[in-house]
């Protein structure tokens, strides 16, 4: 297990309009309205927070009531009294019993492990200079 | 369970066409068609379903491909695959479950009927004759012209969850309450 990293919150008082970017971890209790940008991020969406937003993130775990669509490249979790009205496009999609979810859901397990890039698989070998004639054995 | 003889389409068997019943099914084999069960029915691992569900609830370790509408709930176990729409007032997806296609959850019962309570008690105070005492002007106005998520279903109790969905997602609108 990776050391946690330091967690923001954003408390129930707290409301925000706009894009919000961030990386590591975010609770968000409040309201929101814009877009959330966090590729290598976890989100966590509070049992009181109202978030109309399109999220981008890595994680994502919900309990509050979000409109807007979800992509996330680990997983989407949907718990207690959680509302989501969007689609959500995860590798791992979870909803728990009392969820309510209207929307379209996507698994991403074919991109979640893009296709190893092979055009350049030498380290020690310099690609730019042209391969010299070979040398012929002493 | 085990007193209990129950329909099970055993691994080796395919069953095309149509399947309508009041019991429960399990289902380890192949099914293509529709099913109609006001039932539960249970696919199992080695289970595939290539077809438009209707049923009272559904759990799902196989595979269903098509639509289904559940009076109660829709499951799918770990390791399940699940493609198509589902239409449900419960739906839990199990990690490690797989899921493609539209999900609508109604709302639930208890909150459907705590809803209709409450707009039924509205109606009631909305439809009470004014006392021929009187009554401050102010205070009418406030009853009736706001028509809140509670008072709009005052005529038909019976509102369509859809329709609650709609006003749930209306009353999304303005969330910042202090702009």
């Amino acid at each position: 297990m990776l050391q946690k990293p330091s967690v923001t919150v954003l408390t129930a008082e707290t409301e925000f309009k706009g894009v919000l970017a961030f990386s590591g971890e975010l609770h968000l209790h409040g309201r929101l309205e814009g877009t959330i940008d966090a590729e290598s991020g976890l989100l966590v969406i509070g049992d009181a927070a109202i978030i109309k937003a399109d999220i981008h993130a890595q994680d994502v775990l919900i309990h509050g009531k979000v409109q807007g669509n979800v992509f996330a490249s680990g997983r989407v979790e949907l718990r207690g009294k959680a509302q989501v009205y969007g689609d959500v496009r995860s590798n791992r999609f979870i909803i728990e019993d009392g969820v309510v979810f209207v929307g379209r859901s996507e698994i991403l397990s074919e991109r979640a492990e893009p296709a190893p890039d092979f055009t350049q698989i030498f380290t020690r070998i310099n690609g730019t200079k042209e391969s010299k004639p070979s040398r012929s054995i002493p | 369970m085990n007193d209990k003889l129950q329909t099970v389409v055993g691994k080796t068997i395919t069953v095309k066409g149509e399947i309508v019943g009041e019991e429960s099914l399990t289902i380890e084999g192949r099914v293509e068609g529709t099913i109609a069960l006001e039932n539960s029915i249970y696919v199992r691992e080695t289970g595939v379903v290539i077809a438009n569900v209707t049923v009272q609830s559904i759990i799902i370790a196989g595979s269903v491909t098509g639509n289904i509408t559940a009076s109660d709930k829709v499951e799918v176990l770990r390791g399940g695959i699940m493609v198509g729409d589902i239409k449900s007032p419960r739906v839990v997806i199990n990690d490690g479950a797989n899921l493609k296609g539209h999900v609508e959850m109604d709302m639930s019962q208890e909150k459907l009927l705590e809803r209709q309570k409450v707009a039924a008690e509205a109606a009631v105070q909305a439809a009470k004759p004014i006392p021929s005492t009187r009554i401050a002007e102010s205070v009418i106005p406030k009853i009736s012209p706001t028509p809140s998520i509670e008072t709009t279903p005052v005529e038909s109790p019976q509102v369509p969850p859809s329709e609650v969905i709609e006003s749930q997602r209306r009353a999304f609108g303005g969330i910042l309450s202090r702009r």
